[in-house]
């Protein structure tokens, strides 16, 4: 009754240069800590072997201490790991697993699966028909092989490969590395482990995605998990259970601010949200002074608060009542600039915008008696 | 405000009271010479408004040397209709009494209240100072201050926003010079204030956005040459093993073999071709030599025929030549004879000339030699001549300065002996007869004279001795003179050898030095006929004489040896040897040249028969010679073992052109076989093949090692982490480049809101100053028709704008000329009366003899504006110069102490 892990695209070494770097540095290592617990679901979910299907790190140029770091973080389960060499680290004549080997560092349980050639592990009961990438792009379909070779008998037939299923996901696929959609069928597979793409995904009853073990962009396809397959026998019908892994939640909304309720209502929702959030907000609408300064405030709370939080305010428009500006004491001269910018600031001019949030900014501070938001915030 | 009356007392030089009162609302012209006290009335009116009372430092009020004096001013205003007093002492019994219509106040209370009312502030200490001194500090000019403007209105600038805010108090923003001032420290903190550039952390991010993507570029940079080289690596691999397999060199090498055999085989038949051809060139050789030998047999017998021939010939020519020889000798034994014929005739001719040139030679000769004998006897005379004049004794000659000192000697002896003969003791003797005396040893005898002059001893025998002394010192001296004289004398005569006593000494002296005269003349004139006659000497011409003789006798001797009988037949022709002589040479001359032809001819025929004896040798030479080589080719070609040879020699021949023929045919058929291999061909195989073999294996061994290079240099790059590292960089450029455009919002949005700013606050400025400038441009148009002045925010003229508009120049009030500045001054202040009485507030305008700079044009326009302003406004204008202001139509009061302050008040 052998289970395996399937997984996949866990580009160890990948950086999130968008980011800020206190938070880009946890969002890193969060990749290594899924390896981590990858390990211990093989323990407790009694695998006899973890399939990985291709772009097990992020670049071939990776230093010397991901790769150690990645191999370090495997040594928590001493069972069979076989590793893919996808797009991002290719088999070339010179790769990150040619270095891995220079340097030692690959375990006798981790089994690189460097060559089209079949990969037999009889205590796992798994005849494995590996199609590692040799270049990182090829349009010839690599698992082809796998129709003409005979494994053992009893032993479980299971395709390793990574690249695009043709004309299914030809929109949102990474590279144009392409595999029959008939390919388990054809080969005789009991099952067909894929990788590429990053959210977990079925395409017939023997052929998966895996998806990426950690989240790495907002979209939200089932990223995250692990699949655990249970295969009874050869012949016999996969029964795949998703398991979740990843750590952090990638989320992008987009709010529309007229008023002090639609504020209030995003405030509700950022103080629901975690440190385990990476979160991207766009803003559009136009909001009054008080509303503006809550919704600063809100902001900056929830920034300091999540792993990640953006925001794109360029849809939202700052728009003072007169109210504001009587508070403000924004007469004289200076209420006829104000009025001015407000003008052009609805024009659509940035800069202008800028501007005037810089002179009740300025305004506000000038005169700190008068509560400016606070007679605001009632009407 | 309205003064009506000053008084003061006890001030500076206004000791006695002095009051001056009745002054009128409008303008009042205050005039007075330099220290009649004008500036002293202007000091007392600022004193009473701005010192307090109780100061300590009023001193400079009181007259000069009067510490007791207490100054006090008194004044009577109105303002807004109410009556004001104000009484005031200084120093001594400090007071200060205000009535203010019914009210009174006093001390400190009295002068807060006219500060309020007036627009100023005292002193917390000592004396007052400019800057207390508010509204009135602006419209009291001092004595040349009213060009400066700045500080006065500075000092009323409060007052002045007091009375322009009354109108715009809605308009001012209470906040904005705040704002204005954040947002350009604000602004500062991103820009540079001046250019605008980017400065501090936004020019920092500017510079690490570059630093950034630079940085970026170049580890792209390295990303894409090492894909490209693991690219490279994957493709020298699969090369690498492909020569692995196939080793392609092997292939090469063994071409190369194949070629090389067929190379051996083309060398082998390339030996025996040479082979062969030595051969032939052997047979070749001896083919030759047995043609020449043949040719050599040939050419002997054709010469042997030849000379056969030739022989003929030559005998003929021998006997010619003899014949020829005979001739020659006889034609030259007749020349011989000619010869001799013609040598004794020239030798006849020759004889008979030489006789008749000696002939004439002899004559000439003897008649010569009779010259010379008489030219010798001459000389011979002349020279016995000289001898005598020689021999004859001559007189030595006394030069003239000798005859002179000897002429002088005598003259002195003669006065001398005048002068003795009449100094001297004439001494007259008559003695007895017989009787004796001697004197100085002189035996006197009978009767004698005698003149003494020097000591005389007389001896008289018998008697003794008389001794006589003439006397007189002229004697002595006379007596010494006259040894002197005759010391000369007879030096003179000794060295010259004349009688000293004789009478004629001098003439006898002339005549010998005549005597010696003459003769020398006659010597040098015989000297000089000799040496005509005989120049080289009489020997000479003896010598020459002797000469001719013996050539006269030569001659003869020569003559006589030639021929007698042609002397005789030279003698009977003597009468004509001229015709003689050419005919002679005439014949002389054929005679020689007909001897020279029978020689020419004597040595042709000689040649003649020279030569012809020579061409018989010749000839029979060559017959000797020919018939000698005849004889021995004749022997040669009759020798048998000669003929066998030349058989033998022409078989062989004949066998060695058959061999050679033979062996060209060998030569030619290896020759095609060898071509047909083309050796260069197969050499240029060999080379390629065995060059290719190398390549190919050097080319295998270099791409390993260029493999191995690869991999160490993949193997190095692989451990940079560029991955890695290029993430950091995107990060950091992101983040950087976010912040640069935080930044340049920031810095466009606080440029932009400065700009508004100061836009709107320069137009609420204008708005709030536009009463004033009204005023200001009321008194302007009279000054300067058509001009405008702006205003700067602190109220003051800026800039002035004159001309039409559109055309207007436009200068800056500072750079005005200092009358124009003065000008500016007073109707600036003027404006700044108006406003304030606008708002209310007291006005009283004093003018210290201002305007002094002015020009006649100006001050009339100045005369104008003053008098617009006195219809609002009390003024009082102090001068010195009345005649400058006698057309302003108010009347002029005289400020004079002494006068006035005997008047009553």
């Amino acid at each position: 009754m052998p289970i395996f892990l399937h997984t996949a695209d866990w580009q160890i070494g990948r950086q999130y240069p968008a980011f800020e770097p206190d938070n880009a540095v946890p969002m890193a290592a969060a990749r290594l800590e899924a390896v981590h617990r990858l390990a211990q679901l093989a323990a407790t979910e009694g695998a006899q072997a973890v399939l990985v299907a291709g772009d097990v790190f992020d670049a071939q140029t990776v230093s010397d201490k991901t790769v150690r770091q990645l191999f370090q973080a495997m040594a928590g389960w001493a069972g069979p790991w076989v590793l893919l060499p996808g797009n991002h680290d290719a088999a070339l004549a010179e790769s990150v697993w040619s270095r891995a080997q220079r340097l030692g560092v690959v375990p006798p349980n981790v089994h690189l699966a460097l060559k089209p050639e079949v990969l037999l592990l009889p205590e796992a009961g798994l005849a494995l028909l590996p199609a590692p990438l040799t270049q990182r792009h090829t349009h010839n379909d690599l698992t082809t092989w796998f129709d003409t070779v005979d494994t053992p008998p009893g032993l479980l037939r299971v395709g390793l490969a990574h690249g695009s299923i043709t004309g299914i996901l030809a929109e949102d696929i990474d590279s144009a590395n392409p595999i029959a959609p008939d390919r388990a069928t054809r080969a005789r597979l009991d099952y067909l482990a894929l990788g590429d793409w990053h959210g977990a995904r079925q395409i017939d009853a023997r052929t998966w995605y895996s998806g990426t073990p950690e989240p790495d962009r907002f979209r939200n396809n089932e990223a995250g998990l692990a699949l655990r397959v249970q295969i009874d026998g050869p012949g016999e019908r996969p029964v795949v259970t998703p398991l979740s892994v990843g750590q952090l939640r990638w989320q992008q909304w987009e709010a529309g601010l007229h008023q002090a309720g639609d504020v209030a209502l995003l405030v509700e929702r950022l103080q629901a949200m975690s440190p385990a959030d990476v979160l991207d907000i766009t803003l559009q609408g136009e909001l009054d002074l008080a509303a503006h300064q809550r919704l600063d405030a809100a902001l900056a709370e929830a920034e300091a608060r999540l792993r990640s939080l953006r925001v794109d305010r360029h849809g939202l428009r700052l728009r003072p009542t007169d109210a504001d500006l009587a508070a403000l004491h924004a007469d004289g001269y200076v209420g006829e600039v104000v009025a001015e910018l407000r003008d052009d600031a609805e024009a659509g001019s940035d800069v202008a915008r800028e501007a005037l949030v810089q002179l009740t900014a300025l305004l506000a501070e000038l005169a700190p008696e008068t509560p400016a938001g606070g007679s605001h915030a009632a009407a | 405000m309205l003064l009506r009356e000053l008084r003061v007392e006890q001030l500076r030089q206004f000791r006695e009271p002095y009051v001056l009162g009745a002054l009128s609302p409008g303008l009042n012209l205050l005039t007075g010479p330099n220290e009649a006290g004008k500036s002293t009335l202007v000091r007392a009116i600022r004193a009473a408004f701005f010192e307090r009372h109780r100061s300590t430092t009023m001193q400079d009020l009181q007259p000069w040397g009067d510490s007791g004096a207490a100054p006090a001013i008194d004044l009577r205003f109105e303002h807004a209709g109410v009556p004001y007093v104000l009484s005031k002492r200084f120093v001594h019994r400090k007071r200060c009494d205000l009535s203010v219509g019914a009210q009174k106040l006093d001390g400190t209370d009295a002068e807060d209240h006219l500060a309020r009312l007036l627009g100023f502030d005292f002193a917390l200490k000592g004396a007052s100072k400019p800057d207390h001194w508010g509204i009135p500090g602006l419209l009291w000019i001092e004595q040349g201050c009213a060009q400066e403007l700045h500080a006065s209105v500075a000092h009323a600038a409060d007052h002045l926003r007091g009375a322009l805010g009354g109108q715009t108090d809605e308009l001012a923003s209470s906040l904005g010079d705040a704002v204005l001032e954040r947002v350009a420290a604000r602004r500062a903190e991103l820009l540079t204030p001046g250019t605008g550039k980017p400065a501090g952390a936004y020019r920092q991010a500017q510079a690490d956005e570059a630093e950034w993507r630079a940085a970026l570029a170049e580890i792209d940079g390295r990303l894409t040459t090492y894909q490209a080289q693991v690219d490279e690596l994957a493709a020298l691999r699969a090369e690498h093993q492909r020569d692995e397999r196939e080793q392609p060199w092997l292939a090469l090498r063994r071409r190369q073999e194949v070629a090389e055999t067929a190379l051996k085989d083309v060398a082998s038949w390339q030996a025996e071709l040479m082979r062969v051809e030595a051969q032939a060139q052997e047979l070749s050789q001896r083919r030759t030599l047995l043609q020449d030998q043949l040719e050599a047999n040939r050419r002997t017998e054709e010469a042997q025929e030849r000379r056969v021939a030739q022989l003929v010939t030559r005998r003929a020519r021998v006997s010619e030549v003899r014949e020829q020889v005979e001739a020659a000798r006889l034609r030259a034994q007749q020349a011989d004879v000619a010869l001799g014929a013609a040598r004794a005739a020239h030798q006849a001719a020759q004889r008979a000339a030489r006789r008749h040139e000696l002939h004439q030679q002899h004559t000439e000769a003897l008649r010569q030699s009779a010259e010379q004998q008489a030219l010798l006897d001459q000389a011979r005379d002349h020279a016995a001549r000289l001898q005598a004049l020689r021999a004859q004794t001559v007189p030595v000659v006394i030069p003239p300065a000798d005859v002179k000192a000897l002429s002088a000697a005598l003259d002195g002896l003669r006065d001398l002996a005048v002068q003795e003969s009449v100094l001297a003791t004439r001494m007259e003797v008559r003695l007895q007869p017989g009787q004796r005396v001697y004197l100085n040893g002189e035996a006197l005898e009978g009767e004698a004279v005698r003149s003494l002059l020097d000591d005389t001893e007389i001896d008289v025998p018998g008697v003794g001795t008389l001794r006589l002394r003439p006397g007189g010192r002229d004697l002595a001296s006379l007596a010494a003179t006259r040894r002197e004289h005759e010391t000369r004398l007879t030096d003179l005569c000794e060295r010259w050898q004349l009688q000293q006593r004789s009478p004629g000494l001098l003439d006898e002296a002339q005549a010998r030095n005549q005597a010696a005269v003459a003769h020398a003349a006659e010597l040098a004139q015989a000297e000089q006929t000799l040496r005509l006659l005989a120049p080289q000497g009489v020997e000479a011409l003896e010598g020459r004489l002797a000469a001719g003789r013996l050539r006269a006798q030569a001659l003869a001797t020569e003559l006589s040896v030639l021929s007698p009988a042609a002397q005789i037949e030279q003698a009977g022709h003597a009468d004509e040897p001229q015709a003689d002589a050419v005919v002679l040479a005439e014949q002389r001359r054929q005679a020689e040249a007909a001897e020279m032809q029978a020689l020419r001819e004597q040595q042709e025929t000689q040649l003649a028969l020279q030569t012809a004896r020579e061409a018989l040798a010749t000839a029979e030479a060559a017959l000797h010679h020919d018939e000698a080589e005849c004889q021995r080719l004749a022997a040669e070609l009759a020798d048998p073992q000669r003929q066998a040879a030349r058989e033998q020699a022409r078989r062989q021949l004949a066998e060695v052109v058959a061999q050679v023929d033979d062996l060209a045919r060998r030569v030619a058929s290896q020759r095609e076989r060898i071509d047909a291999a083309q050796p260069e061909a197969l050499q240029r195989d060999v080379t390629r093949f065995r060059q290719s073999a190398d390549l190919a294996l050097a080319r295998h061994r270099e791409r390993h090692e260029q493999l191995i290079r690869l991999e160490s240099t993949l193997q190095a790059e692989g451990t940079q982490g560029l991955a890695e590292h290029r993430a950091d960089l995107q990060a950091r450029l992101t983040q950087v480049q976010r912040r640069l455009a935080e930044y340049q919002l920031r810095a466009e949005a606080l440029t932009l809101l400065q700009q508004r700013l100061q836009v709107h606050r320069q137009a609420l400025t204008a708005r709030l100053q536009a009463p004033l400038q009204a005023h200001l441009q009321r008194y302007l148009r009279l000054l300067f028709p058509q001009a405008r002045i702006e205003l700067d925010e602190h109220l003051h003229p800026r800039l002035l704008a004159r001309g039409q508009p559109g055309a207007e120049e436009h200068a800056d009030v500072h750079a005005l000329s200092f009358g124009a500045r003065e000008q500016l001054g007073i109707i600036s202040r003027l404006a700044y009366a108006d406003l304030l009485r606008e708002a209310g507030r007291p006005t009283l305008i004093i003018l210290d003899d201002a305007l002094v700079h002015t020009d006649p044009a100006r001050l009339d326009a100045m005369k104008r504006v003053l008098l617009d302003a006195a219809e609002r406004h009390q003024i009082l204008l102090f001068s010195c110069h009345p005649e400058l202001w006698q057309d302003l139509g108010v009347p002029e009061r005289r400020i004079d102490r002494a006068r006035l302050s005997a008047g009553a008040c």
